[in-house]
């Protein structure tokens, strides 16, 4: 039931983009509504400030329409193709940020969480979310924050490796079996 | 294609979340391109571990004012694309706004007979044919925008391709044969080719993994003293391919060296702060 839920989905959200790619402003809307709470959560942790996140979140569906023909659904799910483009801007205006020196001063600590979406909808990210959370705990701290660095840190594995003072071999091994844990022990609908 | 060797597999993992070392990526990324099974089904099972990563990040929302500002900018976007692309603005289509081809006002039958309402039936028939064709035209044309611009990147990247093969082909091109020097506490291996008219140069290292705390570091020979050419990051299987736009001074330039630095390098980028333990020269 579940899978045939999720097809659902994505059959949609690719309806969704071929509508976009065509020009029509409701698709662009379905698929903000679907997609940009889960996205701007993403953005939002890696570079921290509410007004950048806002204005990165706005880049990515700009590139999402300008980049829509080059979407290969044997590749993945739009959902997927969506935050590979999220991250991949949030972490160039991490960088920039950095140069500027802005991430340090202007964001404290871990975003405040802010509700999204409807009630269900919200409980269902949010039990998502502490399941990864309990997933991750269940990790070496060092092997989990390797997996963060790399992911919402933007840093490469010998970046990672000098920042932990880890061999780097260490590092790629953390990370790859690290994934796999978190894919074996959280199961898919809970984050999708 | 390169053979696969289990290493590809934590490469897999470090592309996938986006933090892969620039020589790991050319590695990998060569060896994809002539494809590699069981890369593609470690590469897609990591994809669902990110897509778990990342539902870590605390649960938030943008303002809601956000989503109004996100569909003007896009449409911002495509009116500026279109320009770029055609000579005529093309806009997202959405009830109301203003950019659909006016009707031509219709006559009612009541003043006219049977003849004046076909006329006016064919009218209709005319303007929502036209309709279709300029609807379909312009679509035509954001099309060809689209696929002109990929078809320039494309085109950009095998001309960037072209030029570095090209070097392999100059008449002036000269291998570059390295040989450890008594510096050297491991087996260190590295060839390349130097093209003086290009000023450009392939190295290709095989080199054992330093410590955290050390780089090796790429130096051109010129009389004048060493110059700096960047540090030399070899992946986990100790293979680093360096593409030098400028290998320097093609006239002075006598031989190729890398030392042993502390991490970021040495210092000074005029001189080694650690020992050489490669020498590079020319062949021919």
């Amino acid at each position: 039931m579940i899978a045939a839920v999720e097809k659902t989905g994505q059959e949609l959200d690719r309806g969704h983009l071929e509508r976009l790619e065509a020009g029509e402003e409701a698709a662009l809307g379905e698929l903000y509504d679907r997609h940009a709470a889960f996205l701007y959560s993403v953005i939002l942790r890696i570079v921290r400030v509410r007004t950048e996140a806002e204005d990165v979140l706005q880049e990515v569906w700009v590139q999402a329409w300008r980049r829509a023909r080059s979407y290969d659904p044997s590749r993945g799910s739009v959902g997927a193709w969506l935050l590979t483009i999220a991250r991949s801007r949030a972490i160039d205006r991490l960088r920039s940020l950095r140069s500027r020196q802005l991430a340090e001063t202007t964001a404290a600590g871990e975003p405040e969480p802010a509700p999204g979406g409807s009630p269900d909808v919200e409980a269902a990210r949010r039990r998502a979310h502490d399941r990864v959370v309990n997933a991750l705990d269940s990790l070496a701290p060092q092997q989990r924050e390797a997996l963060e660095l790399a992911y919402f840190g933007g840093l490469s594995q010998s970046e990672i490796a000098t920042r932990l003072r880890a061999p780097l071999g260490t590092v790629k091994s953390w990370v790859r079996q690290g994934l796999h844990r978190l894919r074996e022990i959280v199961p898919m609908e809970e984050t999708t | 294609m390169s053979r696969h060797r289990p290493e590809h597999l934590e490469l897999c993992a470090a592309w996938v979340l986006g933090s892969i070392d620039e020589a790991d990526r050319l590695e990998l990324e060569g060896h994809l391109a002539g494809g590699c099974e069981l890369c593609d089904r470690e590469i897609s099972s990591l994809e669902e571990g990110r897509r778990r990563l990342a539902a870590s990040a605390a649960p938030a929302a943008p303002a809601p004012s956000v989503r109004a500002a996100t569909l003007a900018r896009v449409r911002a976007a495509m009116a500026e694309d279109a320009r770029a692309g055609d000579d005529r603005v093309t806009e997202m289509r959405r009830p109301g706004l203003g950019r659909e081809p006016r009707r031509p006002a219709m006559r009612t039958k009541s003043t006219g007979g049977w003849l004046r309402f076909g006329l006016a039936a064919a009218s209709v028939v005319l303007v929502i044919g036209v309709l279709v064709l300029w609807n379909s035209r312009e679509r035509l044309r954001q099309d060809l925008a689209r696929e002109r611009s990929a078809l320039t990147d494309l085109k950009r990247t095998l001309e960037n391709e072209r030029s570095w093969t090209r070097i392999l082909a100059s008449k002036d091109a000269r291998a570059v044969e390295f040989s450890a020097t008594p510096n050297a506490a491991a087996a260190l291996r590295a060839r390349g080719i130097w093209d003086p008219s290009s000023r450009r140069a392939l190295l290709v290292f095989d080199l054992p993994a330093t410590p955290p705390d050390r780089d090796y570091q790429l130096w051109g020979l010129h009389p004048s003293g060493p110059a700096s050419l960047g540090l030399v990051r070899a992946d986990s299987s100790g293979r680093s391919v360096i593409r030098l736009e400028d290998a320097g001074d093609p006239g002075s330039l006598q031989a190729f060296a890398v030392s042993l630095e502390p991490r970021g390098g040495s210092p000074n980028p005029k001189a080694p702060s650690g020992p050489v333990i490669m020498v590079g020269k020319f062949g021919g």
